[in-house]
């Protein structure tokens, strides 16, 4: 049997099937100059892993680091904006959440998924409306009365926006040590989420005040956004007993 | 994400030679997949994913380079010459594979690094270049014979023939 190159090849790179991976053993048990190649390309993988190995176990500069917590995963000028001929929208900036990213040592993929998909938000007409727990704690949730120590979700401030939206900042946990906060604004259907940023890790049963711990981005998005002042108490508990639909 | 970057960065050392520009692309790559997430489809792998954007990014950087020409000489000359010592001392840090890698054609290079480097398997790496397996295979075949010419003098094999 002749063994080519690239059956070499893609026996070192443990491409070959068992059954092939086999016959090329067994020739290279009887012909020498091929095992002498098999070696070589062997080598060579060692070399080239070795002279690589050691970026791979550095610490990771705290620059690229910075930038995975820090980028803004989002800019999407497109998602409708209501009023927009009023006054569009000064950004539509999404941080990262932390948690999600932190945890994705651990289970990668999923951690997407899980901040994406159903948990917390979920992606619609290309933009991100609050869901499940989040949306709820939205609804009906009142910052001056926080719900019970059980409910992942704070209530930061409620505010009304420049284009006459009710909007509320929040944290919520999402679970693994990690936490978000951000700020939804109530339209017809949904509370579309205007900003999202990472919290540092922390102990998720000793949440601050939300809006003590804002995250720049956040912070700056609100300021972006608000239409006067923070509603006080009683404006937000009748806000809320109207479903916050826009004055 | 995080967990990736140490991968991450070591892809981009075997391609662009250098661990400043390594960081730089991986800084780039980082920005830009953060920024394109909507377009990322769950349940697919994020590290072939980020690996194609730094791919990417790093062909258009080539591209940018070489469409500013001579250019880009004169800013390496000055570059060399306010800093010589610490370029100097980066070159000397070099390996043979670091030197053999940067001879090899670009294309040759990512494959390498992909599959020899990173361990992904042919389709992976293929499926990162946007290339047909065959493709991936042939690009992989002639950097390991030059690579493996420079870095362990080996002799070309001739497959068949007894020694």
């Amino acid at each position: 049997m002749m063994v080519s190159k690239e059956m070499v090849m893609a026996f070192v790179d443990g491409e070959l099937s068992s059954a092939d991976a086999l016959r090329v053993e067994r020739e290279i048990a009887t012909n020498p100059a091929l095992a002498r190649y098999v070696d070589e390309q062997r080598a060579l993988k060692r070399h080239l892993e070795t002279a690589f190995s050691p970026i791979v176990t550095a610490p990771v500069p705290h620059r690229l680091e910075a930038t995975v917590m820090d980028t803004p995963i989002i800019s999407n000028e497109t998602a409708q904006a209501p009023h927009a001929s009023v006054r569009p929208l000064p950004f539509w900036r999404i941080g990262f959440p932390i948690g999600a990213l932190a945890a994705g040592i651990a289970i990668g993929v999923l951690a997407m998924n899980s901040m994406i998909g159903a948990n917390l938000i979920a992606n619609r007409n290309g933009g991100f409306v609050a869901a499940g727990g989040l949306a709820q704690a939205l609804s009906t949730q009142l910052a001056s009365e926080q719900a019970s120590p059980a409910s992942p979700t704070r209530i930061g401030v409620s505010f009304v926006n420049k284009g006459g939206e009710f909007c509320r900042s929040f944290t919520s946990d999402t679970g693994r040590n990690a936490a978000v906060a951000g700020i939804a604004c109530r339209t017809a259907q949904d509370w579309r989420i205007e900003a999202l940023a990472a919290m540092p890790a922390q102990d998720s049963r000793n949440f601050q005040p939300a809006a003590a711990t804002m995250p720049d981005s956040v912070r700056t998005a609100l300021n972006g956004i608000i239409a006067g002042a923070a509603l006080d108490a009683q404006a937000e508990r009748e806000a809320r007993d109207r479903d916050w639909r826009a004055r | 994400m995080l967990a990736i970057l140490p991968r991450l960065r070591r892809f981009a050392l075997a391609l662009t030679g250098a661990r400043a520009d390594a960081d730089d692309l991986v800084q780039d790559t980082v920005e830009r997949a953060l920024r394109s997430l909507h377009q990322f489809t769950p349940g697919t792998r994020m590290d072939s994913w980020m690996f194609r954007i730094a791919k990417n990014l790093w062909i258009d950087s080539l591209r940018a380079r070489k469409a500013r020409g001579p250019m880009v000489e004169l800013d390496e000359a000055i570059a060399i010459s306010v800093d010589g010592e610490r370029t100097a001392e980066a070159k000397m840090m070099l390996t043979d594979v670091e030197r053999g890698l940067a001879v090899l054609p670009e294309d040759q290079r990512a494959a390498i690094a992909l599959v020899l480097i990173d361990g992904l398997s042919y389709r992976e790496a293929a499926s990162i270049l946007d290339v047909p397996i065959g493709t991936l295979t042939s690009r992989l075949a002639r950097g390991r014979e030059t690579l493996a010419a420079l870095v362990l003098g080996a002799n070309a094999y001739a497959p068949g023939r007894p020694s």
